[in-house]
């Protein structure tokens, strides 16, 4: 094995050499970073209140809602025990609210229509009935901005109320009472209140929360809905 | 080599329930969006959650709401500022952004309507407040809330479609006379099931400051020693102008019963902005006395004492009536023939041989002696007519056997 006097050959050897001195040099530099004092960063956001719904691995159900009971055509107005019916919050979709440590004074869930007092269920066209007219239970028009009858009651009291975190008690968390919506009376329904005393960290969830329309008079048939805002709000 | 396979079929056996029970430990820690305080104030801890300002009229508040996503996903999050308004049972709550803006909500101006948030990160979204002129005194409240820009949508049907927000409550308050003026309305029981009794104690705020009220329950029995079996409460704001419905949930005693229910509420009257008295202020709800229904067991029991109760009661009453009557009724002298026993006299005069024993006093084994001079009732029976001997069947003057 002879010695390449090529000069090309030489100037690759020597770049080479060169290379692996300073990787050998690094190499060097980072073991003696490596012998002082690490730093490490790690930053955990604050937590804040918030409401969701959730299935029973906390994964948020995509396109949230709450079916009503169908009903056929009627001439008169469908209330009290011939309502349209649902239930809001089940083993697969449950009313969470978690709170880890954001809201230290209490808080609220409340639920109200998204567009405000004059919402109205629709089907998408020009048939609508209301969601809280007080008149007659909802069977007839009242004196509100609009000329639809219709209310819809919802009651938390029945519903049952879970926690879901290793040391929190739902002791001073109660529940709303039954409640109808009412324009500019009741634009809101209380689900859940906590008081000041409640858990700072905190998570659980409602299940069975009734709810019941009324169906005006000769409604026409057709698949209605109403966009309902769920608000946790810190006190 | 069959070792190797059989090691080799158990790490993978191992590595499989490994897998397996690491499942649930992946399910998703939603923490949500939200908002905080961007400047908490350190003289007062309530500001790390909500927006406190004591201001006077024209004066103008900067601050910021720092805007969260909690989320692991990029979110695109609208913020805007609302009017507070009253839920049902006084609860508190903020309007919804369609709604004009009258109050706090028209007061604020946030730097942004929007921001976009990659996963896990948060910004502060700068706003000013500003009082107007000529407000009156007292605590005014509205919201900044954050949610999802993208519009809530529907899968099929009919139905409630939702959407969610996270607010946290801007309480203003301007000086002046400020009072706060607590006072029970009503307070309310019911069934919520078998095992729970809903008790709803309704408050009223007539003064212009939200208060503090630690609230409380306390239900004793009237029947069992007065025990107290449940207390419950909390402190709860109840705000300006409402009427606030709280619901406590209380674990019914087993044996039910009678049981007084009373109610009573604590606060701090306000002296200035920030400042509450140091005495407490005590108002009390009307003590009321409730009937509550027994669980089915107790009912049971109590069913089968009180019918024991009632067997034993009727049999002393009838035994003290019948003492009673037999003790008043006349007697005459009666000399005990040969070969008469105390049942066969009994049986002669129509009168339990035990009664003969008592009021002649005489003791068991009941033996009698021809000759003997006894009491038996005057006007019955006539000595000798008996036939047989009612209680042995056996004619008169078998002697029976020794009663027992």
């Amino acid at each position: 094995m002879g010695t390449n006097k090529n000069p090309g050959v030489i100037f690759l050897r020597s770049i080479l050499s060169l290379f692996l001195m300073a990787v050998v040099a690094n190499a060097s530099v980072g073991n003696a970073k490596a012998a002082s004092t690490p730093t490490f960063n790690q930053t955990i956001n604050a937590g804040v209140l918030s409401t969701d719904i959730l299935d029973a691995s906390r994964v948020p159900v995509a396109s949230p809602s709450v079916a009503m009971t169908t009903k056929s055509f009627l001439f008169s107005c469908a209330s009290g025990a011939s309502a349209s019916t649902g239930t809001f919050g089940s083993g697969t979709q449950r009313i969470y609210v978690i709170n880890p440590s954001g809201a230290n004074n209490g808080w609220t869930l409340t639920m109200a229509a998204t567009a405000g007092p004059t919402a109205v269920w629709s089907d998408g066209g020009t048939n609508t009935y209301d969601f809280n007219d007080a008149t007659t239970a909802g069977c007839t028009d009242g004196v509100d901005t609009d000329t639809k009858a219709g209310q819809l009651t919802v009651d938390p009291s029945v519903s049952t109320l879970t926690t879901d975190c290793t040391s929190c008690v739902a002791t001073n968390v109660t529940k709303g009472s039954s409640a109808a919506f009412v324009e500019t009376t009741t634009n809101s329904v209380t689900l859940l209140s906590a008081a000041l005393a409640s858990d700072d960290v905190w998570r659980g969830y409602l299940t069975g929360v009734t709810l019941s329309q009324t169906i005006p008079a000769e409604q026409p048939a057709a698949s209605y809905t109403i966009n309902m805002t769920l608000t946790a709000t810190a006190l | 080599m069959r070792k190797i396979r059989l090691a080799a079929s158990g790490i993978l056996v191992l590595l499989a329930v490994m897998s397996i029970q690491a499942h649930p430990a992946s399910a998703i820690e939603t923490s949500g969006i939200g908002a905080l305080p961007a400047h908490p104030r350190a003289d007062n801890p309530r500001t790390k959650s909500i927006f406190v300002y004591d201001v006077t009229a024209a004066d103008i508040v900067t601050d910021g709401v720092k805007v969260v996503n909690n989320t692991d996903t990029a979110k695109i999050m609208a913020v805007y500022p609302v009017d507070s308004q009253a839920s049902s049972d006084g609860a508190f709550a903020c309007a919804q952004m369609v709604e004009p803006k009258k109050g706090v909500g028209s007061w604020i101006k946030l730097a942004q309507d929007e921001v976009t948030l990659a996963a896990n990160s948060s910004q502060v979204v700068p706003f000013t407040l500003t009082v107007p002129k000529g407000i009156t005194p007292g605590e005014h409240n509205g919201c900044i809330v954050v949610q999802d820009a993208a519009p809530a949508t529907q899968t099929a049907g009919n139905g409630i479609v939702l959407s969610f927000r996270s607010a946290l409550r801007v309480a203003v308050t301007t000086p002046g006379a400020l009072e706060s003026e607590l006072s029970f309305v009503d307070v309310k029981s019911h069934d919520i099931n078998k095992a729970t009794l809903g008790v709803s104690p309704i408050l009223q705020n007539k003064g212009n400051v939200s208060s503090d009220a630690n609230i409380y329950i306390k239900i004793t029995g009237l029947l069992w020693l007065h025990y107290p079996f449940a207390d419950s409460g909390g402190q709860f704001p109840v705000f300006p102008g409402t009427i606030s419905r709280f619901n406590f949930e209380l674990k019914k005693p087993f044996w039910g019963g009678w049981y007084r229910r009373e109610a009573l509420a604590t606060y701090r009257k306000p002296l200035s902005s920030g400042q509450l008295s140091d005495n407490v202020t005590t108002i009390r709800g009307k003590t009321t006395i409730i009937f509550i229904a027994p669980k089915p067991a107790a009912l049971a029991i109590e069913i089968f004492v009180m019918l024991v109760l009632i067997v034993l009661v009727a049999m002393l009453a009838r035994q003290i009536w019948v003492h009673h009557r037999l003790r008043h009724l006349p007697t005459k002298p009666y000399t005990v023939r040969k070969g008469e026993t105390i049942d066969v006299i009994g049986s002669r005069f129509h009168i339990s041989w035990r009664w003969l024993a008592e009021i002649n006093h005489i003791k068991s084994p009941y033996t009698l002696h021809s000759g003997m001079v006894i009491k038996v009732p005057a006007g019955q029976g006539k000595p000798g007519s008996a036939k047989n001997n009612p209680r042995t069947g056996q004619p008169q003057g078998t002697p029976p056997p020794a009663p027992k």
